[in-house]
């Protein structure tokens, strides 16, 4: 699952840290979910979206892998 | 499914949030330590006393009461630390946690597996009287072994879960 927190962290003009304290996860697990090495549950995908004030589709991706 | 109370399914799924598990205070872990270290201590002063009892242990208790209380003292030690709060528990660390534990239980099974196979290969190629003497001899090893059991499970667990943590970390390091 590819994600784009990383561009709309710059556009929001927000730290990994402050993304988290607004998420209540710590700075490792949004770290590890912009690198694509932890899938977030479904309300931490909600809690993101919903900070940026996008929709879960528009952060969140499937890729074909996914499908397999 | 109709709308409205959650199923029984649901509400057993909705024990593994994040949130909601049961995990112990992170100042237990502290506790935990203590009890590792104390027991790691007793063990290094029965190893070099040179006699049953070491140097100082002898004037608290005796090496038969060390045995009896020691083990528990380590288990008990151990569970503290692995079930209680690290910094920034989260839903990442609860993930962590359960893949950890997934690896020492099966880490856990293949190493008494093997083990329990070489002793009881080792004793069904002997004719049928020294097998049972063998058998009789290998009761205690085996007893020793579950013993052991008891502390391997927690100790791959422990070791697992505190490296994943540290490579977490550790690849968050130069991000901002």
């Amino acid at each position: 699952m590819k994600n784009n927190i990383k561009v709309q962290r710059a556009i929001h003009d927000l730290t990994q840290q402050q993304l988290a304290e607004k998420a209540g996860v710590s700075r490792q697990t949004v770290n590890a979910m912009e690198l694509g090495k932890y899938v977030p549950s479904t309300l931490l995908a909600l809690k993101v979206s919903h900070i940026f004030g996008k929709s879960v589709n528009e952060i969140f991706t499937l890729e074909d892998k996914d499908w397999e | 499914m109709p709308s409205g109370r959650p199923s029984r399914c649901l509400s057993s799924i909705t024990v593994m949030d994040m949130k909601k598990i049961f995990l112990l205070p992170r100042r237990t872990a502290v506790a935990g330590w203590i009890l590792i270290g104390l027991y790691a201590l007793l063990v290094v002063d029965v190893c070099t006393g040179g006699k049953p009892g070491g140097i100082w242990i002898s004037y608290v208790m005796s090496s038969s009461q060390f045995n009896a209380l020691g083990l528990p003292a380590l288990v008990l030690g151990m569970l503290m630390v692995a079930f209680s709060r690290v910094k920034g528990e989260d839903e990442c660390t609860v993930n962590i946690r359960f893949s950890s534990m997934m690896i020492a239980v099966i880490a856990d099974y293949v190493f008494l597996l093997v083990v329990y196979g070489l002793i009881v290969s080792s004793g069904i190629s002997r004719d049928l009287a020294s097998a049972q003497a063998f058998f009789s001899q290998m009761s205690l090893v085996l007893y020793n072994l579950s013993m052991f059991n008891l502390v391997f499970l927690l100790i791959i667990y422990l070791l697992v879960f505190r490296i994943s943590l540290w490579r977490l970390k550790w690849s968050a390091k130069n991000e901002k």
